[in-house]
């Protein structure tokens, strides 16, 4: 068992088993998202309260979805990187926390633009927008932390141990429209509950969250790569493969 | 389809400048990150192969 987790946290044989997976990845992701951007945007009918407004939607909820869960895997990558000090964890820590910080500022701004036809104003300081922003300092505080040491390892080490830290505002994240009298709204998806629209409602805003998932997979695992190709530049096999790529364009 | 108009699609009913900025807020961050990763791929390629040359040199 041991020895099964520690092959497959190899760099090199990570990388040699995620050649075919990145371009299935991307794939889903280039089919999922125009198709539910479409059916979104110009199939699915009018809310017949926020009329056309709604649309926002299927861009607010996925990038919400990809902030949260973006951090909750740099903080699995931070436990099993302090923990069994896989260096695997800890590249794929580094290239999530940019992503989940993007896609914690396009929550923020797509919410705040639904808001003014909405809510009648871009920014209040409730529960559920205020520990999203908390998020959005947690990333930045991770990403700059990082950076701060001059040795690689011991930045991926603070960043870790910033990301286990800041792993409690999700559960506050997630329920603060139940714990808190909030003007934002509850959860409008759940696994337990028949959903609280119609079908055509629905149906492409699962395409827009399945496709945002793909994404997410597609860019952690091609970062993933690529840091594994910078970290290992020295080793035979990444030489070998460089220069491989390089006679085949010749 | 839920507009008769392209007009009526591309305005939003009214709701265009919500609708079309918070999407191209989202959509842009999705597209930045997929080009950042290939640029970056060319960028670690492009440095390795420096490396091999130079050391081939030395």
């Amino acid at each position: 068992m041991w020895q099964w987790i520690h092959k497959w946290a190899s760099p090199k044989h990570f990388y040699r088993v995620s050649t075919r997976g990145a371009p299935w990845l991307w794939g889903l992701a280039l089919i999922l998202l125009p198709v539910g951007a479409l059916w979104g945007l110009a199939f699915a009918p009018a809310d017949y309260q926020q009329h056309d407004s709604f649309r926002i939607i299927y861009v607010h909820v996925p990038s919400a979805m990809l902030a949260e869960s973006c951090f909750a895997l740099m903080a699995v990558c931070a436990v099993v990187f302090l923990v069994w000090k896989i260096k695997l964890a800890d590249i794929v820590a580094k290239v999530a926390a940019p992503f989940g910080a993007s896609m914690t500022f396009a929550a923020l701004f797509s919410g705040a633009v639904w808001g003014i036809p909405t809510w009648g104003t871009w920014w209040v300081w409730d529960a559920r927008l205020t520990s999203m922003l908390i998020l959005l300092f947690l990333y930045f505080g991770i990403i700059a932390l990082r950076y701060a040491f001059a040795r690689e390892h011991s930045g991926g080490r603070a960043a870790a141990v910033l990301s286990l830290v800041g792993v409690v505002n999700l559960p506050i994240i997630k329920y603060s429209v139940e714990w808190w009298n909030t003007l934002h709204q509850t959860a409008s998806f759940s696994l337990t509950k028949a959903p609280s629209m119609p079908e055509s409602m629905w149906v492409p805003l699962l395409l827009m969250m399945l496709g945002a998932y793909a994404l997410f997979g597609a860019v952690v695992l091609s970062r993933t790569r690529n840091e594994i190709l910078r970290r290992e530049h020295r080793a035979r096999w990444v030489r070998a493969l460089i220069t491989d790529t390089c006679d085949k364009e010749h | 389809m839920a507009f008769q108009t392209l007009n009526e699609f591309l305005s939003m009913n009214g709701y265009g400048v919500y609708v079309w900025s918070a999407w191209a807020m989202v959509v842009g961050a999705w597209g930045v990150q997929a080009v950042w990763v290939h640029l970056e791929y060319r960028r670690v390629r492009a440095g390795i192969l420096r490396q091999i040359r130079r050391e081939a040199r030395s």
